[in-house]
C-alpha cells in the first residue's frame, strides 16, 4: 500500500493522540428511545384482508376451471355412446332400405 | 416485557460498536445520536433477516457503513478550503508536522492536528473518509476492515492506496501554500 508522507503520518499520529476518550456506552435513556421509535408489529389492515380473500377466490375459480376442463376432455376421448350409434343405424335403415 | 428487555440488553451490547462506525463516518459530530438511533430502528427491521452466517456484530456493522455512507452522501460537499482559511492552531499544527524535529508537540498542536486531519479527509470519498479513519486513525487492520464493511481486501487496498494518494497531493499542496 502507498506510504503517507512523513509529515502527514506525523500529523495523524497527534491527531491520533488528541482524540478524547469519548465514551462508547449508550448514554442513559438511549435504548428506551430506540424502543419507542421502533415500528410496532402492524395489525393487519382491512385491505390486507381484503387481498387474502381475492387471492382465495381466485384459487378456488382456477381450481373449478381445471377440473370443468379435465372433465371436459375426458368425455370427449371416451368416443361417442353406444346408443347414440344404434338411433344413427335406424335412421340409415329407415332411409335407405337395402337393396 | 421479556422482548424488551432483550432488545435493550441488544442495544446496549451493540452500541460500542456502531457508535465507533458513525463516529468514523461523519465528518461532524452533532447528530451522531439521532444516526446510531436509525441503524438501530433499522437493525430491529431487519431482525428477521439475519441468518447467523456471519457474526450478529459484523451483520450491524455492515448495516452501519451503508446506513452512514448513505447519510454521508445525501450532504453537500463543502468548498475546497485554501491555507488562508486554516485558524492559528491549524496552521501552526501544519508547520509543526512539516518540520521533522517536532516529535513531542505542543498540547495546542494536537487539536490543531486533529481538526487539520478533519479538513484533509473532507474532500475524500465518504467510502475513503471512513477507511481512512478506520485505518489511520484506529489502526484497524484490513481483516477489520473487510468485516465490519463486507468490502474485498483487494478492495480496501486499492481504495486505501488512492485515499493515501489524494491526501498525500493534499497536504503537499498545503505545505507549498504555506512555504513550509
Amino acid at each position: 500500500m502507498k506510504e503517507l508522507d512523513p509529515g502527514l503520518k506525523r500529523l495523524l499520529k497527534w491527531a491520533r493522540a488528541a482524540s478524547p476518550l469519548e465514551s462508547a456506552e449508550a448514554p442513559f435513556g438511549f435504548s428506551g428511545r430506540v424502543l419507542a421509535a421502533r415500528k410496532p408489529a402492524r395489525p393487519p389492515a382491512f385491505f390486507d384482508e381484503l387481498q387474502r380473500a381475492a387471492w382465495g377466490l381466485s384459487c378456488v375459480a382456477l381450481a373449478l376451471i381445471v377440473c370443468g376442463a379435465i372433465v371436459l376432455v375426458s368425455q370427449r376421448s371416451a368416443g361417442p355412446a353406444t346408443d347414440q350409434f344404434s338411433s344413427a343405424l335406424s335412421f340409415l335403415a329407415s332411409n335407405f332400405p337395402a337393396q | 416485557m421479556q422482548d424488551q428487555d432483550a432488545a435493550r440488553s441488544l442495544v446496549d451490547y451493540l452500541y460500542p460498536t456502531v457508535i465507533r462506525i458513525v463516529r468514523g463516518s461523519l465528518p461532524r459530530r452533532a447528530a451522531e445520536e439521532d444516526l446510531t438511533q436509525d441503524i438501530f430502528v433499522k437493525m430491529f427491521a431487519k431482525l428477521d433477516q439475519f441468518a447467523g452466517e456471519v457474526p450478529l456484530e459484523h451483520w450491524v456493522s455492515r448495516i452501519a457503513v451503508n446506513h452512514c455512507l448513505n447519510v454521508v452522501r445525501a450532504q453537500k460537499s463543502r468548498p475546497e478550503w485554501r491555507m488562508a482559511d486554516l485558524s492559528e492552531e491549524q496552521a501552526a499544527a501544519l508547520a509543526a508536522a512539516a518540520s521533522s524535529v517536532a516529535e513531542n508537540p505542543d498540547p495546542a498542536h494536537l487539536i490543531g492536528a486533529r481538526e487539520l486531519v478533519d479538513l484533509l479527509l473532507e474532500p475524500l470519498s465518504p467510502e475513503d473518509r471512513l477507511l481512512m479513519r478506520l485505518l489511520e486513525l484506529e489502526d484497524r487492520s484490513v481483516e477489520e476492515i473487510r468485516r465490519m464493511t463486507g468490502w474485498s481486501s483487494a478492495t480496501i487496498r486499492v481504495r486505501a492506496f488512492r485515499a493515501r494518494r489524494r491526501l498525500n497531493k493534499r497536504f503537499e499542496i498545503l505545505r507549498r501554500e504555506g512555504h513550509l
